[in-house]
């Protein structure tokens, strides 16, 4: 490209890059900035402090003001749920998607089709019945309740990437295990999980990251305020009188920093990961 | 490579087999003979700590083991309408919104325990006005009955700030004000006027009249109908049946709401009180942007009590004061309109009998007056010798001996001014005519689309018909 | 391990030492056995959480006197309404900008290489903070939005006190959120396109535009529509941004389907209509199934 009009591009894309990053990241600085910012000031908008507090963040960790008198409870059952939804999507994808891309067998594609439909309905849909089911199994207001309708929408997407990097895993795996006289669950622990270990990293943190920013299935399943993770109890912040919001604003941060921390962990997994799914399936 | 149709009928056969096999609701649990026990969650700690004693106590005595759960109000109707809709209840559900929403429409689907025994037991003890709201009508049974214990209410008032007034150079004493009508609505948009003429700076932004007129806030309705008594409407009749259609009841209606509108589009009302949530008003007023403010409890000045803020309580003591709700067009003193908040047992709870005993513990004189008291002056209690307590008529004592200016303001208002309950016992389709915010909505249909009031009162009417004729 | 990269050479596996073990009887050897039994926790899962509650949603929802209720509804209407405005609108835009935006970041500048390491911060930080933090800004008394525009001698506009501003929020929310995300798939899509084909075109003195136009989208295009009725499909049921933004207010304008059903379920205790709103939602939700199960595989 001739220098003028890189030049020229550079600079569009310059100019570009400010807006889009103004776009991006200006309610995040404000939602910061929120929580720096003493209850006297609060109704005073500005876009700087003049005496920035932590004060907030210290009602939050010391559960010192009714709105987050259970704030660490509700942290452990969201990192709780989390977790839990992690560890068993894993589980679930991985073994679903060694059968899927590595074992020939008749009704492969019925479930890929079930699959498929798990991912794509929206899981509002069916948050009433759902709601009714666990209802009747006196489930509701426990974590499994949750923990499992996470798992069932968070399974389809990390069945989807972990199958399509499978399958592009050469065939010789299994012969390399049947030669060893390994038997399928064999072959499956010791060569394949090793194996898929990449994507495996992104569909975990998917799936924490699916469980952690859930709202209204936390919302329906789970009641009282000290079984409710925390973005219930945030929003139960905006329905009462005299929310303070910067107090608001200091448990949202807390509450972003996980995801964002995991994000910039395993971006290089998670961003092929997700990529994977989608590009190949065209 | 996709599915072919005929691929998916068969795989959804396979699974609707398999979930067949799985989905078999589980028969419920053996009842282990704890009680169950939903409570809301209190705008104080004190308040729940006081509820905790207590239902230690009852353990104790009682030897059964209760399960205690606090929750905040929205969640807890939404938990409580799931229970009910999900038949998997708690023994005993005590919610604020419970008198609006609850008894109401599930007295009438016969999903409420009733408690009339527990009523008369009593009833010596009850401040009558207040029994009513649990009166209500069960369609099954065909006749009413009391499907809820009620415990303590709230009731509209104002609060404004006397600091502002005296900037003003206006009277500030609650007693000088003037509680005619118009003048009174007049004061605080002098108030305004002659502070943002002052110091544009400092108030430019502040606003005489902070009346709620917002879709979002329960606050609307009922500043609808302290108004609507004001103009001598009635919704309702005794036995429930609509009669607002009533020339004179929707000529009250077409004034009260004109009178919405007035006040916003005459600009002494902020233009976000349209989309104000319960809270907002509060917030205003804590802001000082506004000089008044209607609300229907205690929360604003219990707020500023317990304002780390200010240790001396001035804003409590000195600053603020509680008013209240001026004379009628008409000069006739104002009737005022208690939300009594209530206490069910719905009917699929396990454990009948020990409910209505911890019901009964719960209320006994001194127990109930030490809860009561923990929420600052907040609710009014239903039972008179609680009442009786000197708290109520004298409030909080100030650091330097001030008087109280807003708990014996309440007090006055439910002892010795005209007041009924809200009317949602008389016909459930009231609750989903609040639901629907009918009346906010007629509100916006003014200030918003410009309608005239007519046309929105009629509008409004219209949709309370309906809804009252879904109910057979 | 070895270690399989996606692109570059995939190496031989490495050999594993395993005792071996006495061959399992013919028929648990079965492939479509041990397929099962690989897959009973999905299949589980899917009876149990997905097919099992919509079987008997859609069942209760068979009952015509909630269709009748809703339909009457004028909230209902309006809800409708909104809800093609939010799914039509928001996808298109977010998806437009989305492609052009993955163009941006193909390009290895310093600024682009800034925005990228940094644009993915709206997708990871859950929906409600962002929310809320939108919500203040847009308040109209203490909110810096106005705040800015009285500032600049302009009025105050209650940005969430009356309908047309407030769903556009609710759109521009979604657009914030998501965009990252589906520009990270575009990317990689553009990523996929061989650069031969950029070479020769350079060779042949092609502008921006013209690549764009002949040899870029073209080869998206497949991908960009799977994107679009993904997308709209969980615009379709999107619960928690117009709920946490707006709740429906002012006056139930705002709402849309999934928060409608949660207020006709949770609010007004009519199970039913909850599921009928659902339920009307439904064809066109199987209509995009249907349409990307023929299209994509898994």
């Amino acid at each position: 490209m001739k220098r003028r009009a890189r030049r020229g591009l550079r600079l569009a894309m310059l100019a570009l890059t400010i807006v889009m990053l103004v776009w991006t990241l200006f309610p995040v600085y404000y939602m910061v900035l929120l929580s720096l910012t003493p209850t006297n000031d609060l109704f005073q908008p500005a876009l700087y402090i003049d005496h920035p507090t932590l004060r907030s963040y210290i009602y939050t960790m010391g559960q010192d003001n009714p709105f987050v008198r259970y704030f660490w409870q509700q942290l452990l059952t969201s990192l709780t749920v989390s977790l839990w939804t992690m560890a068993l999507v894993a589980i679930i994808a991985a073994m679903g998607s060694f059968a899927m891309a590595r074992m020939k067998f008749r009704f492969r594609r019925y479930i890929s089709g079930l699959t498929l439909f798990t991912y794509v309905i929206p899981s509002s849909f069916l948050a009433i019945p759902f709601f009714q089911m666990m209802a009747g199994y006196d489930l509701i207001d426990t974590k499994l309740a949750l923990v499992l309708a996470m798992v069932t929408f968070a399974t389809p997407y990390a069945l989807w990437v972990l199958s399509d990097y499978a399958r592009s895993l050469p065939p010789e795996i299994e012969e390399a295990g049947a030669i060893d006289g390994a038997g399928t669950v064999a072959t499956f622990f010791y060569l394949y999980v090793p194996l898929i270990v990449p994507p495996l990293i992104a569909i975990g943190t998917y799936a924490f990251l699916y469980a952690w920013n859930e709202y209204l299935y936390a919302l329906l399943l789970l009641t009282g305020e000290q079984h409710i993770p925390l973005p219930v109890a945030m929003s139960n912040f905006l329905t009462t009188d005299n929310a303070p919001w910067n107090l608001l604003m200091a448990v949202s941060t807390v509450y972003s920093i996980p995801p964002v921390v995991l994000y910039y962990a395993f971006k290089r997994y998670l961003v092929s990961g997700l990529v994977s799914g989608a590009v190949s399936g065209t | 490579m996709g599915q072919s149709r005929r691929e998916f009928l068969k795989t959804t056969a396979i699974g609707a087999g398999a979930a067949g096999v799985v989905g078999f609701p589980a028969v419920a649990r053996a009842q282990s003979g704890k009680l169950v026990v939903w409570w809301n969650k209190g705008y104080y700690p004190e308040e729940d700590i006081a509820m905790q004693k207590i239902v230690k106590e009852f353990e104790a005595k009682q030897k059964v083991e209760v399960d205690l759960s606090f929750t905040a109000q929205e969640d807890l109707l939404k938990k409580i309408t799931a229970a009910l809709i999900a038949r998997r209840t708690p023994d005993v559900a005590f919610c604020f919104y419970n008198d609006w929403q609850v008894v109401p429409k599930y007295g009438w689907d016969d999903k409420l325990t009733d408690v009339s025994d527990v009523i008369k037991e009593l009833k010596p003890r009850y401040n009558e006005k207040m029994l009513e709201v649990a009166y209500v009508w069960n369609n099954k049974t065909k006749k009413r009955a009391y499907y809820g214990v009620p415990i303590e209410a709230q009731t509209m008032h104002i609060h404004y700030w006397r600091d502002l007034l005296r900037e003003a150079g206006m009277e500030d004493d609650p007693a000088k004000i003037p509680l005619k009508w118009d003048e009174y609505w007049g004061y605080w948009k002098k108030a305004q006027d002659v502070l943002r003429k002052k110091d544009p700076a400092k108030y430019g932004k502040l606003y005489g009249l902070g009346v709620t007129e917002s879709t979002r806030a329960s606050d609307t309705l009922y500043n609808f109908e302290m108004a609507l008594l004001s103009f001598n409407g009635e919704i309702l009749d005794k036995n429930g049946k609509i009669v607002a259609d009533q020339p004179q009841n929707k000529k009250a209606i077409v004034d009260t709401l004109k009178w919405f509108g007035d006040i916003f589009t005459s600009g002494y009302v902020p233009p976000d009180a349209t989309n104000w949530t319960d809270g907002d008003n509060n917030a205003g007023f804590h802001s000082r942007t506004l000089v008044m403010t209607p609300n229907p409890s205690q929360s604003i000045p219990a707020a500023q009590f317990f304002n780390k803020e200010d240790p001396e309580k001035k804003n409590y003591f000195d600053n603020m004061a509680t008013i209240e709700w001026p004379d009628g067009p008409d000069g006739k003193k104002a009737r005022y309109l208690s939300a009594v908040k209530t206490i069910i047992i719905p009917k699929d709870g396990k454990n009948q009998a020990k409910a209505k005993d911890f019901i009964k513990f719960v209320v006994e004189k001194d127990r109930f007056l030490e809860y009561i008291k923990a929420a600052n002056g907040r609710w009014f209690p239903a039972f008179t010798d609680v009442a009786a307590d000197p708290f109520w008529k004298e409030g909080h004592k100030g650091p330097k001996g001030q008087k109280d200016q807003h708990v014996p303001v309440a007090t006055k208002i439910f002892l010795e001014r005209d007041n009924k309950v809200f009317e949602h016992y008389k016909h459930p389709a009231l609750s989903q005519v609040y639901d629907e915010f009918a009346y906010a909505k007629a509100i916006s249909r003014i200030i918003t689309d410009k309608w005239t009031a007519d046309k929105a009162a009629d509008e409004m009417i219209e949709r309370m018909k309906a809804i009252f004729a879904q109910y057979k | 391990m070895t270690g399989t990269t996606r692109e570059g050479g995939l190496a031989a596996p490495s050999r594993v030492a395993v005792t071996p073990r006495a061959r399992l009887p013919r028929v648990l050897r079965s492939a479509t056995l041990q397929g099962f039994v690989f897959t009973a926790p999905l299949l589980f899962l899917f009876a149990a959480f997905v097919l099992y509650p919509m079987v008997s949603g859609l069942y209760a929802a068979t009952d015509p006197d909630s269709y009748r209720a809703i339909f009457g509804d004028p909230v209902f209407r309006q809800t409708v309404s909104n809800t093609i405005w939010y799914v039509v609108v928001a996808v298109n835009v977010k998806l437009v900008l989305a492609l052009l935006l993955s163009g941006v970041l193909d390009y290895p500048f310093l600024s682009t290489r800034v925005l990228a390491a940094l644009f993915l911060i709206p997708w990871a930080i859950p929906a409600l903070p962002g929310i809320l933090s939108f919500r203040w800004m847009l308040n109209s008394q203490w909110g810096i939005f106005n705040h800015l525009l009285t500032k600049l001698g302009l009025s105050s506009v209650p940005w969430l006190a009356q309908h047309d501003t407030a769903l556009a929020f609710v759109i521009i929310f979604h657009i914030w959120k998501y965009l990252p995300f589906w520009t990270i798939i575009f990317l990689a899509g553009r990523r996929a396109i061989p650069s031969e084909l950029y070479e020769a075109a350079a060779i042949d003195g092609g502008s921006l535009a013209q690549n764009f136009f002949s040899i870029t989208f073209p080869l998206l295009k497949s991908l960009y529509l799977i994107c679009t009725l993904l997308s709209m499909v969980f615009t379709l049921g999107d619960f928690t941004v117009p709920w946490l933004l707006t709740g429906g207010a002012p006056g139930d304008t705002t709402h849309v389907l999934a928060t409608l059903a949660y207020r006709y379920t949770f609010a007004m205790g009519r199970l039913e209509w909850g599921l009928s709103t659902f339920a009307v939602a439904l064809p066109i939700t199987l209509l995009f199934i249907g349409m990307l199960m023929r299209w994509v595989k898994i």
